[in-house]
């Protein structure tokens, strides 16, 4: 990303996107039980209650109700999606993709291979906004950053529970990240970047560069420690400076390391995640509910001066339902150079017309001249000279603008006019 | 109360077919519900009469029978009852949300029924998986 002068002017950044997680998958019910929804009501209600209190982006993992644990079937996806979109029509419905459905029976075992079970989630129906997609295999043992405080009055405590996430993983190499792109494509749903660190993020650089994503660039900075990037303010720092231009950017943390992360998001004109998913505390020992934590984002943004996003705002500012037709396409709306030409050495650059420049001869005219004038900006490659009389270049200056008059001045150069 | 019958459970793997053939059967009155792949039974005219069951997917491949719950006080109590008169344990106590814990039992003979407590409370305890 690039800060202009006045990029940290509220009135100048997007309304912020709050994207709510009120659907916990790591923990259980009991953990805490005011705010896990368990019923199908409840699962509802929560979404309605984000959306209400400002959230306009929906992190969405499944319970099932019969057992109060995370869902893998697929139908019960389905289900929910079709009650959330009745429930919340405006909110972007993004669906953790995180899972591997499972089968019904045993004897459906067999049909069940490998990455199949994931690659479903492009055929989800009704289909949802968008499907949350890890790029680069990485380690995910999310409770290595936390301390006894963070757990303390969940499962979590349990050192069985410990060992069984400090194992855990996400299988994210190409066999599957191509794969996933090009059925999610094919299906209309756009992939919501989640990044562990900047090295994968480059790995998307080159899945656009390839040709192989085109599309509005949404990603995420999974910033959850265990094997993705921690708490180190310099780190998040460094992903948004990398981050193309024309991306959309959210941060997302782990625990108290949640309010401090957002903050500075909000600050920046980025955008934010919040949920019990992410974190269950306001202060130390103090729970701290999904809604209440979408309400302070929404508090803290307008007491900055930032608006909150509307849903629609948030569709447009997502581009949902927006794809590219090429490499180019995609890397131009990025703001990313293009891909190197063949035989093309040194930095490569977007093509010109090359007429930008002004002809430098004749013999009357002094650089001062170019001062002199008030600037008046030209947004083509057109140079429009003066009236032809032979005394153009006053003239010609109203015309070239700023970045021509102080090139200009810079050189030792006359203008000639259009009639010379 | 403790040591009813409280309901029946029936398991098969194409539910919308075993669904048809009691309705066929017996005029039961049996609902999908919405969202989890369960199926109420209603056996008599009103909720009234009879018992009530349900009809789900095979949670086990054998034995093969219908499961009858009983209602008890205390869940613990109940499991560690049976394995003192010789029963087993063939699924330990588990959570429905916010209604009941169960567990599924068996008889010295080998006989499978189910014990249930009543609990609003009730939430999965913590078991990786």
């Amino acid at each position: 990303m690039y800060y202009t002068d006045d990029a940290l002017y509220p009135e100048n950044q997007q309304p912020l996107i709050i994207t709510a997680a009120p659907y916990g998958p790591a923990w259980l019910p009991s953990d805490f039980p005011e705010d896990i929804p368990v019923t199908w009501d409840q699962q509802v209600q929560a979404a309605v209650d984000c959306y209400n209190a400002g959230a306009t982006h929906l992190h969405i993992h499944v319970r099932n109700p019969a057992t109060g644990r995370g869902s893998k079937d697929f139908d019960q996806f389905n289900y929910f999606i079709g009650l959330l979109k009745q429930a919340v029509p405006e909110m972007i419905l993004s669906v953790g993709g995180s899972i591997s459905f499972a089968p019904k029976g045993e004897g459906e075992k067999a049909k069940w291979l490998d990455y199949d079970t994931r690659h479903m989630l492009a055929d989800l129906d009704p289909k949802p906004d968008q499907v949350t997609i890890a790029v680069g295999t990485a380690m995910m043992d999310v409770i290595q950053m936390w301390t006894e405080d963070d757990i303390q009055g969940t499962a979590l405590m349990d050192p069985k529970i410990q060992a069984e996430w400090a194992g855990l993983w996400a299988d994210a190499g190409p066999a599957f990240y191509i794969e996933h792109l090009k059925r999610l494509r094919a299906k209309g749903i756009q992939p919501y970047f989640m990044l562990a660190y900047i090295h994968q993020l480059e790995i998307v650089e080159r899945l656009i560069r390839a040709g192989l994503y085109m599309g509005p660039l949404n990603h995420c900075l999974v910033a959850i420690g265990g094997g993705a990037c921690g708490r180190n303010p310099f780190d998040w720092m460094e992903y948004l400076r990398r981050s193309p231009q024309g991306s959309i950017l959210t941060w997302e943390n782990t625990m108290r390391g949640v309010i401090p992360m957002t903050a500075m998001a909000i600050m920046l004109g980025i955008h934010v995640r919040v949920g019990n998913e992410d974190n269950i505390w306001r202060v130390k020992g103090e729970r701290f509910g999904t809604v209440q934590q979408v309400e302070q984002m929404a508090k803290l943004a307008r007491a900055y001066g930032r608006e909150v996003a509307t849903a629609a705002e948030a569709r447009e500012i997502m581009q949902i339902g927006v794809w590219y037709d090429s490499a180019d396409e995609t890397l131009f709306k990025l703001g990313l150079p293009p891909n190197r030409p063949d035989g093309k050495q040194g930095f490569v650059t977007w093509d010109t017309t090359g007429r930008h420049g002004v002809g430098a001869e004749a013999s009357d005219s002094h650089p001062m001249a170019y001062c002199l004038v008030g600037p008046s900006s030209v947004d083509g490659d057109e140079v429009v000279t003066g009236d032809g009389m032979g005394d153009g270049a006053a003239e010609e200056a109203r015309v070239i603008g700023t970045t021509d008059r102080k090139r200009l001045a810079g050189d030792t150069v006359a203008v000639k006019s259009r009639s010379a | 109360m403790s040591g009813l019958v409280t309901h029946f459970e029936i398991y098969g793997d194409d539910l919308s077919d075993l669904a048809d053939f009691y309705r066929d059967l017996f005029g039961w009155t049996i609902a999908k519900v919405p969202g989890i792949d369960y199926h109420t039974i209603q056996t008599g005219s009103s909720s009234r009469d009879g018992i009530r069951g349900g009809l789900q997917r095979r949670p086990i491949d054998e034995p093969r029978s219908w499961v009858h719950y009983v209602s008890v006080d205390a869940i613990d109590d109940a499991v560690s009852r049976v394995e003192r008169l010789g029963g087993t344990v063939v699924r330990p106590k588990t959570a429905v949300p916010q209604t009941a814990w169960y567990a599924v039992v068996q008889d010295p003979a080998g006989n499978i029924f189910a014990v249930w407590q009543p609990d609003p409370t009730a939430y999965p305890p913590p078991l990786p998986d």
